[in-house]
């Protein structure tokens, strides 16, 4: 059996409903996707006594770390933490599905446009997933069952539609081009712009510039960058 | 005369107040700077029967192009726009300072910590300015006789802070000219990784390599990259 792929699963985190929601949808993703994919979520990485660069930094490396990211753009304004991680993760050239299930308008674009801010679309290597939040929930309520059973038909549903979105945006080529080199180089940089402590932290003991080549070297054999 | 910086002025920019207090502040800067530094406001920019990606691709080049960054972080939770030209900038190593105004609590972090989500904290070459509205205003309006004149002192008090934060963080060193990869290499992917037109746009009728090379030649020559 192969390793599954990493998804870096970003979005709201600040209070019980994104919390449980978070975690429902992704063991949905990691059980109906038959082992290929395993959700990384921020909020079950360790956030005591880190303090906010130590966490920022964190995630920044699950980010680099992961095979692709799921983005959770919910809210009236999407959240900022995972606006600023989406970015990070098109340079890197990570293939990307955003999830909306907010059935609220947004953003200020025309009818046909995104419900959020023209400046996070159009990124290539990029699915987007928009259902109604609302309606999916009324249309799995009235098959009946317990709200257990309800949240689990209405998490396996989502969970469906975005796996097909990754497994379709794991096909598209790389947009990266240079091979190994580029990859590495752009890589490098990625953990030095932010400073803080986020190049220590990949890098532990070893030197930045091995544990680079790690990660580089991981997603070229997935086939997620190009070797040339 | 001196040398001219330009600076990308990032933040909202949907309502009258927003696109007024942008304007007015950007002016104060100019003037009060004798020079120095010149805003590129993204709502001086063409919009009227523009593509929203065209927009984007419009304001992603001027964050490129331009100098330095200001970054208006006001809100209770920030502009999603705006953080998306803030992490672009950092990625470019753009000299940036980020401007809170906005007296209310906000963002994930301790109350030592930046009134906003952490993921958009702790940048190098970044300088923070964070000052109360309402008690700035407050002042200006005990000294004045009027909105007006109200408007345009608190407008310079601002200005001149912001001046000075410009002014520490460009004689700070690149981060991207001590790394041994190529400049240009990343300012080349920064322009193709948005995709749709982004490069087409930057290169004009020439090529990515010589409009890069150009760019990265100019800011060169005002000592912002190594």
């Amino acid at each position: 059996m192969n390793e599954p792929y990493t998804i870096y699963f970003a979005g709201q985190l600040f209070d019980h409903k994104h919390l449980a929601g978070n975690a429902l949808l992704a063991s949905h993703i990691d059980g109906d996707s038959q082992g290929r994919y395993r959700c990384v979520l921020p909020q079950d990485l360790e956030q005591r006594g880190i303090g906010p660069m130590g966490i920022r930094d964190q995630d920044l490396r699950a980010v680099m770390e992961c095979d692709l990211a799921l983005f959770n753009f919910d809210g009236a304004e999407i959240p900022v933490g995972a606006v600023a991680e989406y970015m990070y993760a098109k340079m890197l050239d990570i293939p990307t599905v955003i999830l909306r299930t907010d059935f609220r308008g947004g953003g200020d674009q025309d009818a046909e446009g995104d419900p959020w801010n023209l400046m996070v679309s159009f990124y290539p290597r990029t699915r987007i997933l928009h259902l109604d939040g609302m309606q999916w929930y009324q249309e799995a309520l009235a098959e009946g069952g317990d709200a257990a059973e309800v949240a689990a038909r209405y998490q396996r549903r989502i969970a469906a539609g975005v796996i097909e979105l990754l497994d379709e945006v794991r096909g598209d080529a790389p947009i990266m081009e240079g091979g190994r080199a580029s990859a590495e180089s752009t890589y490098r940089w990625a953990l030095r712009l932010a400073a803080g402590g986020l190049a220590h932290l990949v890098s532990g003991e070893g030197s930045l510039d091995d544990a680079v080549s790690r990660i580089v070297s991981l997603k070229i054999e997935k086939g997620l960058l190009s070797e040339c | 005369m001196p040398t001219e910086y330009t600076i990308y002025f990032a933040g909202e920019l949907f309502d009258h107040k927003h696109l007024l207090g942008n304007a007015l502040l950007a002016s104060h800067i100019e003037r009060l700077s004798d020079g120095r530094y010149r805003c590129v406001l993204p709502q001086d920019l063409e919009q009227t029967g523009t593509r929203a990606v065209d927009i984007r691709n419009q304001d992603l080049i001027g964050v490129a192009t331009c100098d330095l960054a200001l970054f208006n972080f006001d809100g209770p939770d920030l502009d999603s726009g705006t953080v998306v030209e803030f992490v672009y900038a950092k990625l470019l190593d753009i000299p940036s300072v980020i401007l809170r105004t906005d007296f209310r609590g906000g963002g994930d972090q301790d109350t030592d910590g930046d009134a906003w989500n952490l993921m958009a904290s702790f940048y190098p070459r970044t300088h923070n300015v964070t000052l109360n509205a309402m008690a700035w205003y407050q002042e200006a309006r005990l000294e004045s006789n009027s909105a007006e004149d109200a408007s345009a002192r608190y407008c310079a008090r601002i200005a001149e802070t912001v001046i000075n934060a410009l002014d520490a963080v460009r004689a700070e060193p690149p981060k991207l000219g001590a790394a041994p990869d190529g400049v240009e290499h990343l300012y080349r992917w920064a322009l193709r990784f948005p995709g749709n037109g982004l490069d087409e746009r930057i290169a004009g009728g020439s090529s990515l390599e010589d409009a890069v090379h150009r760019l990265v030649s100019e800011k060169l020559s005002k000592g912002l990259l190594g």
